[in-house]
């Protein structure tokens, strides 16, 4: 009875991030990025005649330079040009203006990125999920999981800030240590297994990617 | 020069250049501008013909290109050559390697091999400068600016600074007219540097026509979408057109 309650508390959030964790990159980048997507997705299957999100779209200047770039991979040609016609015959007017007179500054955008903020109100919401539960049991053990590679810095430093509880604290940046030792450690035998007196030795594929995972662990997963 | 010799308009320019150098250098009036003014100002030229739409190019914004490829070369370059340099790796532990946007350029090339024994030490020197870093009370930070970053500004200064210099150029305005012109970053910042009123109507007046056939382009893509117009042949340009209006905003 009292397990059940406890369990009942538990929402798809916590479940999300229980889940993320395997997919051995940062489990908020994961989410994030999976929020980014679903954004998109939803935006060029049914979105990209509202007037709504053509008035916010128009206001931003489109996108951010990264979101800009994740929209153009999704190679939908006919939604971007949509998308962007409006904001684009603005820019043009505006130039066309300056050319007649040329003084003062270019107009510049007002609004934020709208997939920013889409990013940044997930973000937000599994930080805040994260740091409620770093005291559960089943949240630690998977995020100590061999499969895990704990937080990347950015979002470690957010998580620190925002959690007042000692041990807590100590649990995770002892977890974070023993994830980025053990991320060296692979590092370190791929650099080895470079030097020609080694080069029988065959890299594993966890070596192989062990580039990649340091990257995306110091500034957050890319793309 | 024989006169029995014959050479193109393109010779006479640079033997022009040339002999107007060596002119400087012998009055001693050896300044870099002397040489940028050459060098620079033919790199431009050569990167408007490649980048003509009308000619198959691209049409990307020319600063945009610059800096692209100066960044691939610093990349590729200190990932074999500088690799056990001091001074090379130091800055990155306390930069904590690259920023996010300088960081798009190593996922690219993560994928060679022969690149991917630099970033690893790279990034080893990193994780440990983290590890031992890692504190109760502060967060890890990076302490200096990016590399990467700084080699950009510097990059794109200069190649600010040497098109607003010849905006007032008749060869040099005929050939950004045919080209996809600049980016709208890149625009606010050459506008800024560039005082002459003159100049600046030229710069407004060539990106607006670069801008109106995009926006055609963007127009008749959309129109030839709709299945009343499916007969209708999507030109190359028109085929374009949406990536094209994405990275006006952007830079390529």
């Amino acid at each position: 009875m009292l397990r059940r309650k406890e369990n009942q508390e538990k929402f798809s959030s916590f479940y999300n991030l229980r889940d993320a964790t395997a997919a051995g990159e940062c489990p908020l980048c994961v989410l994030t990025r999976k929020a980014e997507t679903t954004y998109f997705d939803s935006l060029l299957y049914e979105n990209v005649n509202d007037p709504g999100v053509r008035e916010k779209l128009n206001e931003s200047f489109g996108f951010c330079r990264s979101h800009a770039l994740q929209l153009l991979s999704f190679g939908d040609a006919v939604g971007t040009a949509i998308l962007y016609s409006g904001v684009f015959q603005q820019i043009r007017n505006a130039i066309e203006k300056k050319a007649v007179t040329p003084v003062g500054k270019i107009p510049a955008a007002k609004g934020n990125c709208p997939a920013c903020d889409v990013k940044e109100r997930h973000e937000t919401h599994y930080l805040r999920e994260l740091c409620t539960r770093l005291s559960d049991q089943e949240m630690r053990e998977a995020l100590s999981d061999e499969r895990s590679s704990g937080l990347c810095v950015p979002h470690f430093n957010k998580v620190m800030e925002k959690i007042h509880n000692d041990e807590e604290r100590r649990w995770l940046l002892s977890l974070q240590t023993e994830k980025y030792k053990h991320l060296r450690t692979t590092l370190k035998e791929f650099v080895r297994k470079q030097d020609v007196q080694f080069r029988r030795e065959r890299t594993s594929q966890e070596e192989e990617d062990s580039c990649r995972k340091a990257l995306n662990i110091v500034v957050g997963t890319i793309g | 020069m024989p006169k029995s010799v014959k050479h193109s308009r393109w010779d006479d320019r640079l033997i022009e250049g040339f002999l107007r150098l060596l002119d400087h250098l012998q009055r001693k009036e050896t300044t870099d501008e002397a040489r940028k003014k050459f060098l620079g100002y033919y790199q431009l030229l050569d990167l408007f013909k490649v980048e003509d739409p009308a000619k198959g190019g691209k049409g990307q914004c020319p600063m945009c290109v610059i800096i692209h490829e100066s960044l691939n070369h610093y990349f590729s370059t200190s990932l074999v050559e500088e690799i056990n340099r001091a001074e090379y790796r130091e800055p990155l532990q306390q930069s904590l390697g690259y920023c996010q946007r300088h960081s798009e350029y190593l996922r690219r090339f993560i994928t060679e091999k022969r690149f991917r024994l630099g970033i690893a030490i790279v990034y080893e020197d990193v994780l440990s400068h983290i590890i031992e870093h890692f504190d109760l009370d502060s967060p890890v930070v990076a302490t200096e600016q990016c590399p990467a970053c700084s080699l950009e500004n510097e990059i794109e200064d200069y190649a600010t600074q040497l098109l607003t210099d010849y905006l007032h150029d008749d060869e040099f305005q005929k050939k950004f007219r045919n080209s996809g012109g600049v980016c709208l970053p890149h625009l606010r910042v050459i506008a800024e540097k560039t005082k002459n009123e003159e100049a600046r109507k030229f710069l407004f007046e060539a990106t607006a026509e670069h801008l109106s056939r995009t926006f055609q382009h963007l127009q008749e893509l959309i129109r030839k979408n709709d299945y009343r117009f499916a007969g209708e042949k999507i030109s190359k340009d028109e085929a374009a057109s949406w990536q094209r209006a994405v990275h006006f905003f952007v830079g390529d």
